[in-house]
């Protein structure tokens, strides 16, 4: 009998297991959807993604007062970017990510932005390339924190190729 | 010819420290400076930068199974008390970004952590030092600590 209990509880376990590495993989892929649409600047598509008390944070933002860039609530955090998008039309954020690690809900991505944005000179792109971070803190498969930190002293700019 | 080598060597410190002073923002400074200190564990020099509103955190640590106090520390006492439990020689960084907007410095790559018991351990991290007036106003790490890897002999 006692037997039965140990196999039970050691499938019990086991299937515990199974479940959270289930979990963290479905999460891990949410957040990966999620930063996808943010580096094609696809702002509206993120929407599904943002718990409603979201907090969206980037206080190396120059120019912005001590607190940087911050805003609290997905409304808030909409209307910024869809602000952002109506004032510089960005063709894409076009992240590429050297470090990405899940600790505890927080998913760091650690690498460059190199966002571009349309020229009237043809075959052209402004681009704005800088050292950048992301922090995406999840609860219940939303995003509740985002963090940014980008190198906007050191940041390179110029006319590149668009292709 | 040992005096020639000694002020050949202090005027090339000298000159490094003047070229670093200028071309570094006070701000960089102080979270360079506490950094240092915090690599060293040198507790007296890193109380320095510490106030009694100071605040160390890792949200990366929270919740952790086994991991024990959480990193979440605010007072010069509790940080100086939570980093030395660890029980660390030294916290080598080695940066492979380091950026800063005003009062903030950011710090990517990876820190390679000396036990006292001469286990080693690197992890990619990133530290966020914000800093006023001198002073160490937040460190805030995230640590990947499921992506360490022990670097020692064992």
């Amino acid at each position: 009998m006692r037997m039965i209990f140990l196999a039970i509880a050691c499938g019990l376990i086991t299937t515990s297991s199974a479940m959270a590495q289930n979990a963290d993989a479905e999460t891990r892929a949410i957040v990966d959807t999620y930063m996808a649409h943010y580096s094609a600047a696809e702002f509206e598509a993120m929407a599904p993604y943002l718990a409603e008390d979201v907090v969206f944070s980037d206080s190396t933002a120059t120019g912005l007062g001590e607190t940087g860039l911050l805003h609290h609530g997905r409304d808030a955090v909409l209307a910024a970017l869809q602000e952002f998008a109506t004032q510089y039309n960005p063709i894409g954020l076009n992240f590429q990510w050297e470090t990405v690690f899940e600790s505890n809900d927080r998913y760091v991505f650690m690498g460059r932005v190199n966002a571009t944005y349309p020229v009237e000179q043809e075959g052209m792109v402004f681009r704005w390339s800088a050292a950048q971070t992301t922090v995406i803190h999840m609860r219940d498969g939303l995003v509740v924190e985002q963090f940014d930190f980008a190198d906007y002293e050191g940041a390179e700019q110029g006319l590149v190729p668009a292709n | 010819m040992k005096p020639i080598n000694a002020a050949a060597f202090f005027c090339v410190v000298t000159l490094a420290g003047n070229a670093y002073a200028q071309n570094v923002t006070p701000a960089r400074q102080t979270a360079d400076a506490w950094l240092a200190a915090y690599q060293a564990q040198d507790f007296n020099a890193a109380r320095a930068f510490l106030t009694e509103t100071s605040i160390f955190i890792d949200p990366a640590s929270f919740g952790r199974e086994g991991f024990g106090e959480p990193i979440n520390w605010t007072g010069a006492d509790t940080i100086i008390a939570g980093i030395s439990s660890w029980g660390l020689d030294e916290a080598e960084y080695t940066f492979e970004r380091v950026y800063e907007s005003p009062g903030r410095v950011i710090y990517d790559g990876s820190v390679l952590v000396t036990y006292q018991n001469g286990a080693q351990f690197n992890y990619p991290i990133i530290s966020i030092v914000t800093v006023e007036n001198g002073h160490l106003i937040e460190h805030r790490d995230y640590t990947d600590f499921d992506g360490a890897t022990r670097v020692d002999a064992q």
